[in-house]
């Protein structure tokens, strides 16, 4: 690295920075993102958790140096940290156009590192900052002190910012591995899918609550080792505030540094090696057209050619195999999987009890958010062609919901299976018909959710092509489902006591009218809204 | 190698699994001409430029561009210049921002340049629209854009792939005039296109790829001259000779 690369590199991170900006302030429905973003992190988590930061503030104030609430923080941090590392290499990986003009002006690791920097920067600026920054101003009202704050965000940055390195190193070792092992798309996601699960599950493992009492002060680490050394950081990180600095949280900080160097070394490294990798892979349509020529032209499968809404369902899923890039906006999904996984091996009993239930609900979700929350937004370049050659696009959004069904049927057959093995007859047969309305319903929910906005503009990481539903509405269509679905399986578990059958009959049929209506609904909006479309509202 | 030749390839192959994109190309390309580079679909023309300007790879071979082995893409990004076939654009920049953003990825002092941007722009009719957004662009302002910042630190090699695609017929002709230029001052112009007349205008030599393979390589009129015209009396032209070449080949190799 010379002058000239730290250079280049700085210009990419400006410019990128200044267009993502620009589109936040420019588009209402991505300022209105942020907005809910800093609403919801930053004012409504501070004031909900306020009891807990006030415990925490009261323990500093009065000398009681909470050494343990502080580790547990410390090492949330470390996997928070790890996670949005490796989450920056399943997504925004794929550069657009602008690159070539990039690579093709300065060198490779000015390239690496432009977009290392410009990862982190947006990683911290638009997601961590908001988030964190309410706390910070919490604890400082309420020590009555700025140095509490302002040493516990000094001593949270080699914990964040290191693990993120390291998360981000490992993702790209396991792309550069998976490229050079010709593992796809799919071997490579699911490596590091799975690595950030064994993560979460070892820091499941480590860390509970002791149901004492809510909050941070009711944590503890259940084992001496990661315990001690990230409690022994916090001692020494925070020693003006009563902290005991010993050799083990030297050490402790010494790794963090050795982690946070060693992790941007290690990244830089790696992705400049991939960019070559990279443009390999992006440079293989011009073979690709001569070879679907000859060898792989796929003809719908025959179960699949019936109808033109299952043909249409059935390129979708092709179009997905091929590129797993299409679905990777479920990934922050993968925390809730991540802790039912959790759940079931401290308590493997559980799995009778939540197995089915969060399959079926699983395969609503996946119903919903794979393919229908934003209908028709990765098909942006089609449409001139859907609006000239279709009289509706509605075949379009038909087979984007029977895609999604479809996956989500499978998921849902498992989940009623898995109820099958402790539940009544009577039990199993609700758990049919919930499923059979469930999924359906939240293709077509969905489908209305996203024809209310609608988004054709692809996010943007050097003109990056994609256009995913946003997070919000990928995570607020996820807890909706949820508290739908555990509706539903509140309704087979707990029969109203005392009450008649025909009142149960009566509540079963006002949510089932209420799931199917709404899903409906959803479908005949999205439909309304599309046959309307012209190309003047992309 | 001597300083006259600014792109060399020996046995330059590019390979995809099974698959051959390029195959053992050897290119002699001297400084200061337009090269015509032709071939029908899916020949091997935008793998060929990718591994010339270091977005790729070679599977096998060796290339230099301006004395420089194209795997060094440290020196090499110093002497070429990119205008491919999608123009790399940020949409939420104005055109100036975006001139503005080649130069600085160059580290060029953009007081300096700017004169020549405004120069160009001026003559592709692009000046007044320069600060408006790129979102707002057509396609042929996104071209004149891109043309713009390929040639803007003045490289050694611009390698151009269907600049004139989009173009209205003035804007072209006066982007015709500015390769001519380009080739006059000592910058090479690697012209990638299908617009046939427009490399039989202004190229000093073409080379025809076909199926990975170089199977011709002249001025245009000596190609033009290998056309078998004794069933006609109309002149024959580069289109001509171009089809002539590829069905010969296709025919020969079966």
């Amino acid at each position: 690295m010379d002058a000239e690369d730290y250079h280049g590199a700085r210009v990419v991170v400006r410019t990128e920075l200044r267009t993502h900006t620009r589109r936040l302030r420019e588009n209402t429905r991505q300022t209105l993102a942020v907005l809910a973003w800093i609403v919801i992190f930053g004012i409504i988590f501070p004031l909900v958790l306020q009891g807990v930061v006030s415990g925490f503030s009261q323990e500093l104030v009065s000398g009681r140096f909470p050494r343990g609430s502080l580790g547990a923080l410390f090492l949330g941090f470390v996997v928070g940290g790890f996670y949005l590392g490796i989450l920056t290499t399943f997504s925004d990986t794929d550069p657009g156009a602008v690159y070539t003009l990039i690579r093709t002006s300065i060198a490779p690791p000015a390239v690496a590192l432009g977009r290392l920097v410009n990862g982190l920067s947006q990683v911290l600026l638009f997601l961590v900052l908001p988030a964190f920054l309410g706390f910070e101003i919490e604890l400082g009202l309420d020590t009555g002190s700025p140095l509490p704050p302002v040493l516990l965000g000094i001593a949270l940055l080699p914990v964040l910012a290191g693990p993120f390195l390291v998360g981000r190193a490992t993702g790209a070792f396991i792309q550069y591995a998976g490229l050079t092992a010709h593992l796809g798309g799919w071997g490579s996601r699911l490596l590091r899918f799975v690595l950030v699960g064994l993560v979460y599950l070892v820091f499941r493992l480590f860390i509970s609550p002791s149901g004492q009492s809510p909050g941070l002060g009711s944590l503890h680490l259940q084992a001496f080792i990661p315990g001690q050394p990230f409690q022994a950081y916090a001692s020494l990180m925070l020693a003006p505030l009563g902290g005991t600095p010993t050799l083990l949280g030297v050490l402790a900080l010494g790794v963090f540094l050795v982690g946070l160097a060693g992790g941007f070394a290690a990244t830089l490294r790696l992705e400049t090696a991939l960019l070559l990798r990279e443009s390999d892979s992006t440079s293989e349509p011009e073979q690709a057209d001569e070879s679907t020529t000859t060898h792989s032209t796929r003809s719908t499968a025959s179960t699949w050619g019936r109808t033109p809404r299952t043909r249409m369902a059935f390129r979708y899923l092709v179009r997905t195999r091929r590129d797993p890039g299409m679905i990777t906006h479920l990934f922050p999904l993968s925390f809730v999987v991540f802790s039912l996984v959790a759940g079931i091996i401290s308590s493997p009993g559980t799995i009778s009890l939540v197995g089915g239930p969060a399959c079926v609900i699983g395969g609503a979700v996946i119903a919903g958010e794979a393919y229908c929350l934003n209908p028709l937004g990765d098909d942006g370049d089609q449409l001139p062609l859907v609006l000239t050659s279709a009289p509706s696009p509605r075949l379009l959004l038909q087979g984007r919901a029977f895609a999604g069904i479809l996956p989500g049927l499978v998921l849902g057959g498992i989940g009623i299976v898995l109820s099958a093995l402790h539940g009544s007859l009577g039990s199993i047969g609700e758990t049919i018909v919930l499923t059979a309305v469930l999924i359906p319903a939240a293709a077509g929910s969905a489908l209305g959710l996203g024809a209310f906005t609608p988004s054709f503009e692809r996010r943007s990481y050097m003109s990056v092509e994609r256009a995913h539903p946003s997070r919000f509405a990928t995570i607020g269509f996820l807890f909706a489902t949820m508290i739908i679905g555990g509706i539903g399986f509140g309704l087979i578990w707990w029969p109203f006591p005392g009450v008649s059958l025909l009142i149960e009959v009566i509540a079963w049929a006002v949510y089932l009218l209420v799931v199917t209506g709404s899903g409906v609904t959803g479908y005949l909006f999205a439909v309304e809204v599309f046959d309307d479309l012209t190309l003047d509202d992309i | 190698m001597t300083r006259d030749l600014v792109v060399t390839t020996t046995d330059l192959t590019k390979r995809y699994g099974n698959t051959t994109a390029v195959e053992s190309l050897d290119l002699d390309i001297p400084t200061g001409i337009v090269y015509g580079f032709l071939g029908p679909n899916g020949a091997g023309k935008t793998t060929t430029m990718r591994m010339l300007t270091g977005l790729i790879d070679p599977s096998a071979g060796h290339a230099m561009v301006a004395d420089t082995p194209v795997t060094d893409r440290r020196a090499l990004v110093e002497h070429i210049g990119l205008m491919p076939e999608t123009p790399p654009l940020y949409d939420d920049l104005s055109g100036r921002e975006q001139l503005q953003f080649a130069a600085d990825l160059r580290a060029l002092d953009w007081p300096t340049v700017e004169d020549r941007a405004i120069e160009l722009a001026d003559r592709l009719d692009l000046a007044a629209d320069l600060d408006r957004r790129i979102s707002g662009y057509s396609k042929g302002m996104r071209q004149k854009t891109a043309f713009i910042q390929a040639v803007l630190h003045d490289p050694d090699i611009v390698f151009l792939d269907e600049p004139t695609s989009g173009l209205d017929p003035r804007a072209a002709h006066t982007l015709r005039e500015l390769i001519t230029d380009l080739a006059a001052g000592d910058t090479t112009v690697f012209l990638s296109t299908h617009i046939l007349p427009v490399v039989e205008e202004i190229a000093d030599e073409v080379g025809i790829l076909y199926e990975g393979r170089l199977v011709a390589e002249d001025t245009p009129s000596n190609l033009v001259a290998r056309v078998d015209r004794s069933e006609t009396d109309t002149p024959a032209d580069l289109e001509d000779a171009f089809l002539e070449i590829t069905a010969d080949t296709a025919e020969h190799d079966g």
